[in-house]
């Protein structure tokens, strides 16, 4: 990789990043509504059969075959701490890729994407660590409602390897 | 654009790089051997490791990698005072090229991440300085004894550096336009020279500096030109206007050694220009040296010190000797007054006098060139991601092939599906071939790891005062390329232990009436679908006792282990911490080695396995799989689920009639098979899925074995035998338990792979799970 390479790489993100980055796909989830920046979203699939993993947390339902690709998914109902509950045909998974990783999100239903600007955003009154609130980026304002914005990094990761990404960065 | 292609050349020439040094190194410890043996020099190795050198210095110069061409550039003269027959090759100077091999390896790692070798004055300082200071021992010996070098030099063979590939018409064209512009420069400053001779600014020296590394780098092609061809003046005419432009420049900065000496190759050049002597190969090479030296002066500065030559007068004496004794051309006061007829007839005389060293040089020099080269199988460089990609798509196309060919709509067809079969025949031929072929395109033999071992050994047995003799038997065979990354470090393992323990001082071998050179075995070779290599020494062996004392010591076993095998206790010293090494030297004993072994050899799927007889010698087999990304793969059925277990650690599958098991009271179920208790691991229970049967006559029993370690899966049923292309999980998925990767299989379907060593290891051995050491990665 050479460094003009990177750099027109990065010109395309940026340019990709000023039109998308007001954009958020949106899900319901425990009958609340939660968005995650549509930058990093692959593609959005019905439900597949996984593949159990032995031995990893429960929240991790195991392994898809996404066209050849083993990528794992997680139930983010399971990660929040809510209850479990059995999928449909309206459940989805929300591919996201972090970094060159893909991962597979479990959520009730997708709704839309919506353009909430940084100005509507606010950051959550008090952020709690030790509870789910940790994933949580910002609240969005849309008209009426409250979207409750996911950072997806720390949704992915604990706040430890969290860590040592950053330290490794 | 032009720093990416920059980059692109760089990273080639850090590939080429590291390939001409994994060449020169064992040829410098030949060179060695050789000289230490009959005190005699091997020209023809000592020529190509100086080539070899030449091409890194050439590169390096080409990109302005000025650490690495200063480097080389010395070593190379260094080099070319030995092929002169000029000093003795000891095995400090061999050291010394040693260690400028690693430290040019360091550089060009460095390179390969920063794009340039800046960084490194104070390291390069000294191995330059060390380099220097032998090459100016060895010239100064030299040119003490300055009666004696002519026939020194009309002795030595001739020698014909490598040609550097530059088409002569653009370099003319390119030189005049330089010449031009150098001339203006040094024509200026001649009239303002008193004023200025004070006020030397460093602009000036560092334009004296890049011009200098032109004219010098214009001169030495010129010259190797002339060595080839002593009949083209013209590029007598332009080394001339060369060195007498640097002779100028550095004149005019005060740089008293260097001017002195271009003067006198400028003597000696324009002698040659009006016939006087006769330019041969010999004065060539001389001259070639003079280079050599300048640029180092001209090094020096670069670095901020003085431009000194060491021996200076004595090299000047050299070549003003040169012009006395050199050969005359015949009827040499004709040729100046007369025509051109008696020009061409000097040619010819030169022609017919060098004639019979020519010939000589053809055999000596030309001919293993040429060998070379047709050894050099024709290839190209690929970038490995390009390859992994194939063989990615390989193994996707294999999983696709059975996808169609046991596709489930196809038992819905009725009529008679005999041509369907024959085509889906004829494509699983061909994907076999094109697997067998992407595989192969990532075998590389292993002859440039076990070379390094060559220079590894070498440096041990001198660390320890110890005489081994390293023999390496198979070199040829060709392993993954990832195998190659894994087992590097692995044999350096192993020989720095059957060095430092295995082989013993030779005082203390001729007590065992063994020979005082310890012999050491490299041998590789393919043994079913997998490479064998085995590291042997004839060393002491590996002493039962005192393993079993240590092990009884640190509690790893328990009982006095007198029941066990010796297999299963030389298997204790690749336990982690493990040694009975009574002091830890910088070469071995921390108990760390053995356990990289076993750990790099599981990685790759291998196994390693240690024959020892106390007094007699140790061998340390590493059997590794031929290709990491396709194995045979027995597919199991434990309840919904479908399981994998390679082939190769399946020992035997079994219904059982009865159940000839034993319980004990924490739950453990054990089997008698054949005299062998072994325990039975419901897989099931182990991966915490509900099973079809619980009873044990009802499923299957396997039988497996890793490391000389035994164990029962219980399983459902066998599905069958298949081909399996192996695909990692995640790197977000790292807290699995015994599991070792997956595979898509023919229905799409993902199925995991048995990680039989790390059941054993949880079960049998009582390891924490992954899952609670591990676990800290996600949650």
């Amino acid at each position: 990789m050479t460094d003009i390479d990177l750099c027109k790489e990065g010109s395309q993100k940026n340019l990709d990043e000023d039109t998308q980055e007001s954009k958020y796909l949106t899900f319901s989830l425990c009958g609340e509504e939660y968005g995650i920046g549509i930058s990093n979203v692959i593609e959005i699939i019905g439900i597949q059969r996984i593949t159990h993993l032995p031995g990893a947390p429960d929240f991790l339902k195991g392994v898809i075959n996404l066209r050849g690709k083993v990528i794992p998914v997680m139930d983010v109902r399971l990660r929040f701490g809510c209850d479990e509950k059995e999928y449909n045909e309206r459940t989805c998974i929300v591919v996201i890729n972090l970094n060159n990783l893909s991962v597979g999100l479990i959520v009730d239903t997708v709704s839309e994407v919506l353009d909430i600007p940084a100005e509507n955003i606010e950051t959550l009154p008090k952020v709690n660590n030790q509870t789910g609130s940790r994933y949580i980026e910002g609240l969005g304002k849309v008209d009426d409602q409250v979207k409750i914005l996911l950072n997806t990094h720390k949704l992915l990761f604990s706040e430890e390897t969290e860590q040592i990404i950053e330290a490794l960065n | 654009m032009p720093d990416a292609e920059q980059n692109e050349l760089l990273l080639a020439f850090v590939e080429e790089g590291n390939e001409l040094l994994d060449e020169s190194e064992p040829l410098l410890i030949e060179l060695e051997s050789k000289a230490n043996d009959s005190g005699e020099v091997d020209y023809e190795v000592l020529n190509t490791v100086f080539r070899l050198f030449h091409s890194l210095k050439g590169g390096a110069g080409f990109l302005g990698l000025d650490t690495v061409e200063s480097i080389t550039h010395l070593a190379e003269t260094l080099l070319s005072l030995f092929r002169k027959g000029k000093g003795q090759i000891r095995s400090q100077d061999i050291d010394l090229l040693t260690k400028t091999c690693d430290f040019l390896r360091v550089l060009l790692e460095n390179i390969a991440v920063e794009f340039s070798d800046d960084g490194f004055q104070v390291k390069s300082g000294e191995l330059k300085k060390a380099l220097g200071e032998r090459i100016a021992e060895i010239t100064e010996k030299t040119s003490g004894e300055k009666l004696a070098p002519k026939p020194e030099i009309t002795s030595s063979p001739p020698i014909r550096p490598v040609d550097k590939p530059i088409a002569p018409e653009n370099e003319v064209s390119v030189n005049e336009e330089k010449q031009g512009g150098i001339a203006q420069v040094e024509s200026q400053p001649e009239d303002v020279y008193d004023q200025m001779i004070l006020e030397i600014t460093p602009e000036m020296i560092k334009q004296f500096i890049v011009e200098s590394e032109d004219l010098l780098a214009h001169t030495e092609h010129s010259f190797l030109i002339l060595d080839k061809n002593p009949e083209k003046e013209e590029h007598l005419g332009e080394a001339l206007r060369a060195i007498h432009s640097f002779k100028g420049n550095a004149g005019f900065l005060g740089y008293r050694d260097l001017e002195q000496l271009s003067h006198q190759a400028e003597t000696v050049l324009s002698s040659v220009m009006s016939h006087e002597i006769i330019g041969n190969s010999d004065l060539f090479s001389l001259l070639l040296d003079v280079l050599d030296f300048l640029r180092n002066g001209v090094n020096l500065l670069a670095e901020g010190k003085d431009p000194v030559i060491p021996a200076v007068s004595g090299v000047i004496h050299l070549l003003s000797d040169t012009i006395e004794k050199a050969e005359k051309p015949p009827k040499q006061s004709q040729a100046d007054d007369s025509s051109t007829e008696s020009d061409v007839f000097t040619k010819n005389e030169h022609r017919s006098q060098t004639g019979s060293k020519s010939i000589q040089a053809d055999t000596s020099e030309e001919n293993p060139g040429l060998n070379r080269k047709n050894s050099l199988r024709q290839s190209i460089r690929v970038d490995i991601e390009k390859l992994e990609v194939l063989l990615d798509l390989v193994g996707e196309l294999v999983i696709a092939e059975a996808m169609v060919i046991q596709n489930p709509d196809l038992k819905t067809i009725k009529t008679s599906m005999e041509n369907f079969e024959r085509a889906t025949l004829h494509l699983n031929k061909i994907t076999r071939d094109l697997q067998d072929i992407a595989t192969s395109i990532r075998m590389i033999p292993l002859a440039g790891t076990f070379r390094r071992m060559i220079r590894l050994v070498r440096d041990l047995s001198q660390k320890t005062a110890k005489k081994v003799e390293l023999k390496i038997i198979g070199e040829e065979t060709e392993v993954d390329k990832t195998v190659i990354e894994q087992i590097t470090d692995p044999l350096v393992h192993i020989i720095r232990n059957s060095i430092d323990h295995g082989i013993a001082t030779p005082d203390e071998r001729k007590k065992y009436g063994k020979s005082e050179t310890g012999a050491l075995t490299l041998e590789a070779k393919h043994v079913g679908g997998e490479v064998w290599i085995s590291i042997r020494d004839d060393g002491q062996g590996l002493n039962r006792a005192v393993i079993l004392r240590k092990a009884i010591e640190k509690g790893l076993i328990d009982g006095d282990g007198s029941d066990m095998s010796d297999e299963e206790i030389w298997q204790l010293v690749f336990l982690p911490d493990f040694s009975t090494a009574k002091e830890v030297t910088d070469v071995s004993g921390r108990g760390v080695g053995m356990d990289v072994v076993k750990r790099n050899i599981e990685n790759i799927r291998g196994t390693v396995e240690i024959d020892s007889q106390l007094e007699s010698g140790t061998e340390v087999i590493l059997r590794i799989p031929l290709t990491l990304a396709i194995i045979d793969g027995m597919i199991v059925q434990i309840g919904k689920s479908r399981y994998i277990v390679p082939i190769t650690s399946i020992k035997e599958t079994l219904r059982l009639d009865y159940a000839d098991i034993t319980k004990t009271m924490d739950g453990q179920e054990i089997l008698n098979v054949r005299g062998r208790l072994l325990q039975i691991v419901r897989l099931h229970e182990f991966y915490n899925i509900e099973p079809t049967h619980t009873e044990l006559q009802e499923g299957i029993i396997m039988i497996v074995e890793t490391n000389g370690r035994q164990a029962c899966l219980f399983v459902d049923d066998l599905i069958g035998q298949q081909q399996i292309v192996i695909k990692g999980l995640s790197e977000y998925v790292s807290s699995t338990t015994a599991i070792s990767g997956c595979t898509i299989l023919g229905d799409g379907e993902i199925s995991l792979i048995v990680d039989v060593s790390g059941i054993i290891e949880i079960v049998v051995e009582g390891k924490p799970t992954q899952a609670t050491a591990q676990s800290a990665f996600i949650e």
